[in-house]
């Protein structure tokens, strides 16, 4: 049997990729995923701004994790210019990378992977027939955008968070509003795990490396130390000892691995590296859900979002109670920076003139960490005693996980090699979209070639 | 969600050189003394949270960065990940109520990673402007 199959994505914005694989009688002969991804065109970009430009340019690399983006880059500013924001805004934070991930896992579960489960094309026939999935699924997303909208004006790029704080500070009301917003998202929740409780995920287990952020006592997504299994915690700074970039000669995508192995991240690989600190009725939907760690599956990674989204909600809740019956501080206000709004403003407010406070640039290097829905995001930045950028590193999930993917499609397809195409082809969609990568907004529009 | 009944809801990634003309032309709408009478956004790349960013308003005016060479005969005009249109369908599916939608397209010079907009685009900001004015009666 020979099967030439080319899966060709049609562009977004931020990228857009190809997985080639030809088999010949019943061998990989070829195997490349191809992803062409922009960051490292903004990374360019960066360099010679102020460096307190960068959130807000950052911030517009994805319309569907900006805040993780807007936060990696606060976090590496921050480091840079010696700025240690109050406790409050770090709670806060910690909120707003609760809802995005719920929105962007909402996002990824109902409107690309539910599809696959019901056998339909995309969301609009999914829409057509299970009218109120969608709808829960939208509510759900809804819900999560209306908490980044109370809090800093908007999700897509969320204009009102900045270096040591936010432009306008969430009032005491905001937070009753958040907390209203998040209680009423609870049915609709658990309506989702009741769904997927029936749902099984294809049997495929392959040992990964798993690396997130760590942190104690909490569940990491807004801060923690650099962990996977058998090494120990290492500072974010120290990240390339943690991982190393290579490029290849078939994608503009950087390949990331750990040591010698590829690496997984995302919402199973926290789960895997810490499922202690869940909240417990996270814990709950896992055990019902039937994902229990450690778990090697990566089809799983779909239950683990379902996992987490119950989690971020829960945990907004138990954010929300610590910040207590006080308004957090408020912090002395800036304007925004808009981007386009010409470069005089922006130089005018990196430069102090105008009244604005003067940024003294510090240490020279700053490296910011989150764990973005997708996985471990990383920005560094280095700037002159200016707080010009001179150099700039992002690492986005999508490109740590490529490595990763190749290595599960070579460990699968000897094992669906017999089956029809088309299902060959449904099943190898569904494990790349298991990932979450950035590409997966448009894997309902793939084309596929079988050439004999 | 806002009482108003009039949403202008500028698209785009400023990120991406003429891309950005849309958020350019609502963050010069805010200057003026329109912004007062009718809700102005700034939507970036949002793809499916347009969904929340239309609903509730009887009329939104889109301004959106379009292929250079639309016409009748070629109506592949958008430049977006999620288009517009597939949203609008998905609204449509669920039976939810769809405002009446304008867009304002101004055609795209340089879509390439860069920060500004060309001179070719830019110059085209005034009448979008004038244009919405008008047609909020402002």
């Amino acid at each position: 049997m020979s099967h030439d199959i080319n899966i060709h994505h049609i562009t977004r914005v931020e990228g857009h990729g190809n997985i080639v694989l030809n088999i010949r009688e019943g061998r990989i002969e070829e195997l490349r995923l191809e992803i062409v991804e922009s960051p490292r065109f903004f990374e360019v970009m960066l360099i010679g701004r102020n460096i307190r430009e960068a959130p807000h340019i950052t911030s517009r690399i994805c319309g569907i994790c900006a805040i993780s983006h807007t936060s990696a880059s606060i976090k590496a500013c921050e480091v840079v210019l010696g700025v240690n924001p109050p406790e409050d805004v770090v709670l806060l934070r910690k909120i707003l990378m609760n809802a995005e991930a719920l929105q962007s896992h909402i996002l990824h579960i109902y409107l690309l992977v539910a599809p696959d489960l019901f056998g339909v094309e995309s969301v609009i026939h999914l829409a057509n027939s299970n009218p109120e999935l969608v709808k829960r699924g939208l509510r759900l997303k809804k819900a999560a955008n209306d908490i980044s909208r109370v809090l800093v004006g908007r999700h897509v790029h969320p204009i009102g968070m900045t270096i040591g704080g936010f432009t306008r500070t969430p009032t005491r009301k905001d937070l009753d509003e958040v907390q209203r917003i998040l209680e009423g998202a609870i049915p609709d929740m658990e309506e989702t795990v009741k769904f997927f409780e029936e749902i099984r995920m294809p049997e495929f287990n392959r040992q990964a490396k798993y690396c997130s952020l760590q942190d104690k006592g909490e569940y990491a997504l807004y801060d923690g130390l650099l962990y996977s299994k058998d090494a120990p915690p290492l500072m974010v700074q120290r990240y390339k000892e943690f991982i190393s970039e290579g490029v290849v000669a078939y994608s503009t995508a950087k390949h990331v691995r750990s040591g010698d192995s590829p690496i997984m991240v995302g919402a199973l690989a926290r789960l895997n590296n810490n499922y202690a600190n869940l909240s417990s009725q996270a814990k709950e939907a896992a055990e019902r859900l039937g994902l229990s760690i450690p778990c090697t599956n990566p089809f799983m990674n779909n239950i683990a979002q379902v996992v987490e989204s119950v989690h971020c909600i829960y945990d907004s809740l138990r954010l929300i109670n610590l910040l207590g019956s006080n308004p957090p501080i408020p912090n002395p206000p800036l304007p925004p920076v808009i981007i386009g709004a010409g470069l005089p403003l922006l130089r005018s407010i990196a430069t102090g003139r105008g009244g604005l406070p003067k940024i003294q640039p510090g240490e020279g290097v700053g490296v910011g960490v989150v764990e973005a829905p997708r996985g471990t995001l990383y920005h560094e930045y280095g700037v002159d005693d200016e707080g010009v950028i001179l150099s700039a590193n992002c690492i986005i999930p999508t490109a740590q996980n490529l490595l990763n993917i190749e290595k599960d499609i070579e460990a699968i397809v000897p094992m669906i090699i017999d089956l029809p195409k088309k299902d060959i082809e449904r099943r190898l969609e569904m494990l790349v979209r298991a990932y979450d990568p950035c590409i997966s907004c448009s894997t309902h529009f793939l084309e596929v070639k079988f050439v004999e | 969600m806002s009482n108003r009944k009039l949403l202008i809801l500028g698209l785009g990634n400023p990120l991406m050189g003429d891309d950005g003309v849309g958020i350019q032309v609502v963050n010069e709408l805010q200057n003026t003394n329109l912004s007062e009478k009718v809700d102005i956004m700034d939507g970036g790349t949002a793809g499916i949270d347009l969904i929340d960013m239309i609903s509730g308003y009887e009329r939104v005016i889109v301004v959106d960065a379009v292929r250079k060479g639309f016409s009748d005969e070629n109506k592949e005009f958008s430049l977006h990940d999620v288009e517009l249109t597939s949203v609008l369908r998905l609204m449509q599916t669920l039976g939810m109520d769809i405002p009446e939608i304008t867009i304002i397209g101004i055609p795209a010079a340089n879509i390439t990673p860069r920060i500004g907009l060309s001179e070719e685009c830019r110059k085209w900001i005034p009448e979008a402007v004038k244009l919405i004015t008008e047609a909020t009666g402002g």
